[in-house]
């Protein structure tokens, strides 16, 4: 569904990811992991044409996305929830939930995905007409998938869905994730939290220091050597 | 007693004017970070399309006055276009040159293309006809200038909350990235923003030629600058500030215009400026201000 291929993003003379590539098969939960500033954010942005691709390119279902601008690429079906959320804070969960159905057009249909979220996340109804400034941490990051999932996207990336959440509040979320799975959504997950998403991921890349470590099951990282290894350096075997 | 009802009204209409102007400035700015100070020759393209319409022979002042408005909200969506647009990535400095090159450029094709002089357009004069309520002395010119105020105060939070790209242009206003990523186009809002200031400062320019009477090429500058010192006045980058701050600062005229007296008349735009600087003391960021409506600006 996404193929990233050699990728390389530049942030001026600093090289921020080299040489990187990443497939997400449909129906597939992969993970990105990967220490701060490994470029695995860099990626994601290039990936919804907020950054500039200095070499490599980038498919999505089939389809050349380096000409298409951001916009286009939410109505081909790609979505991201930012990292730290990015909850208009100014704006209702209602009005938030709204925009995140911007390419859409159909108020019926809109209206009837905005139960759906209501559903799988009932604290939402209940603070809907609050503004998302107000929400506590991990109401916000509900509201971000939430806003995300307005957009009917096939594949959602998310970004540290987990950062600076209490551990409850991220058990809550990763399992919100799984759930996912089963409505027909592909997701590729970016986490710190490596132990807790190699759980339920499908396969996995970590990335260092803007190069690829590892690429494969998500399965043969669960050995915490291994996973060691993949984060610092080359396996010894 | 008489003469301060008159001079509280007057105070409103005048602080009506410059509201609608410091709305515009602050929409634009709340949406993209631009400071437009090519704004006030909006109300230069609204006189000279009176004049230029007046002049070949329309007179219907209804039909003059929507002439004036489509054709601000046209240049202003001709020059987001061919001037703003290229430069929105730019550094701050870079929108903030362009749009004293925009006003420069405006302000000569009409001193080229009409006159340096001042030019008379009379059309709608009939507005500054006193009217008598309940034994004060009005024009109907001020009544307008409130109502129409008013409603396009309304109308433009009614816009702000219950359309999609309403929704959008305040979002914008903090993270336009983020807005982005929802698949909301940039250059639909960024689009609606100029259209609106332009509407907006059209509305604010057919009040000042009806009460001047005449247009000059330069007849925007002071009107810019004080739309300008409104929003700083009422917060930068905020709405309801811009409003506020509007209203204040036609108070503080019309009140230095009654108490100043006449042998200090030509000091009254300092002291106007005076007692904004003193405000400002106390509130550096304005009445309504926040540090988050300017902070957090990745777009």
């Amino acid at each position: 569904m996404l193929e990233i291929e050699g990728a390389s993003i530049n942030y001026g003379p600093v090289s921020a990811v080299r040489n990187v590539s990443l497939t997400v098969e449909k129906g597939e939960i992969v993970a990105l992991l990967g220490p701060n500033g490994a470029g695995k954010t860099s990626l994601l942005s290039a990936a919804m044409g907020l950054r500039p691709l200095a070499a490599g390119s980038i498919r999505f279902k089939g389809e050349d996305l380096r000409k298409l601008d951001t916009e286009t690429r939410v109505r081909r079906g790609l979505t991201l929830t930012p990292e730290g959320r990015k909850v208009f804070a100014n704006l209702t969960v209602l009005e938030n939930l709204e925009l995140g159905a911007a390419t859409r057009k159909k108020g019926a249909e809109i209206h009837h995905d905005m139960e759906m979220c209501f559903e799988l996340f009932p604290i939402l109804a209940e603070r809907r007409h609050q503004t998302g400034g107000s929400l506590s941490g991990g109401e916000q990051q509900m509201l971000a998938i939430a806003r995300s999932l307005m957009s009917r996207p096939s594949l959602l990336m998310l970004d540290e869905p987990s950062l600076g959440l209490a551990p409850r509040i991220v058990q809550q979320i990763f399992r919100l994730i799984r759930d996912l799975r089963g409505r027909d959504l592909t997701i590729l997950l970016v986490e710190q939290n490596a132990h807790e998403v190699l759980r339920f991921a499908d396969r996995a890349y970590v990335l260092s220091t803007g190069e690829c470590r590892y690429a494969g099951p998500a399965s043969r990282l669960h050995d915490k050597d291994a996973l060691m290894q993949a984060y610092i350096g080359e396996l010894v075997a | 007693m008489e003469y301060l009802i008159e001079q509280a009204l007057n105070g409103f209409s005048i602080g009506a004017q410059y509201s609608l102007l410091a709305l515009g400035l602050a929409i634009v700015f709340s949406v993209m970070g631009l400071v437009n100070f090519a704004h006030g020759e909006f109300i230069g393209v609204a006189g000279y399309a009176m004049f230029a319409m007046a002049a070949m022979g329309m007179t219907n002042p209804w039909l003059l006055v929507l002439f004036a408005v489509v054709t601000v909200v046209l240049a202003a969506l001709v020059i987001e276009r061919i001037a703003f647009r290229s430069v929105r990535d730019a550094p701050p400095t870079t929108g903030l040159l362009t749009a004293f090159g925009v006003g420069i450029v405006l302000q000569n094709l009409f001193l080229l293309l009409v006159s340096p002089r001042p030019k008379a357009v009379p059309a709608l004069s009939a507005l500054n006809q006193t009217v008598d309520v309940w034994g004060h002395n009005f024009t109907i010119l001020q009544f307008l200038e409130v109502g129409v105020t008013a409603v396009a105060i309304g109308a433009l939070v009614w816009f702000l909350r219950g359309t999609r790209i309403g929704l959008a242009m305040r979002a914008a206003a903090l993270d336009f990235t983020t807005v982005r990523l929802m698949g909301m186009r940039a250059n639909r809002v960024i689009a609606f923003a100029f259209a609106i200031s332009g509407l907006l400062a059209s509305i604010a320019a057919i009040f000042f030629i009806a009460r001047r009477g005449a247009i000059d090429p330069f007849m925007g500058l002071l009107p810019v600058l004080k739309a300008f010192v409104a929003c700083v006045l009422g917060g930068f980058g905020s709405l309801p500030g811009a409003v506020i701050g509007g209203l204040l600062l036609g108070f503080i005229e019309v009140m230095l215009i009654v108490l100043l007296p006449d042998k200090l008349a030509g000091l009254r735009d300092a002291s106007v400026f005076l007692i904004v600087g003193a405000i400002l003391v106390f509130r550096p960021q304005g009445i309504l201000g926040k540090r988050v409506e300017l902070g957090d600006k990745t777009a």
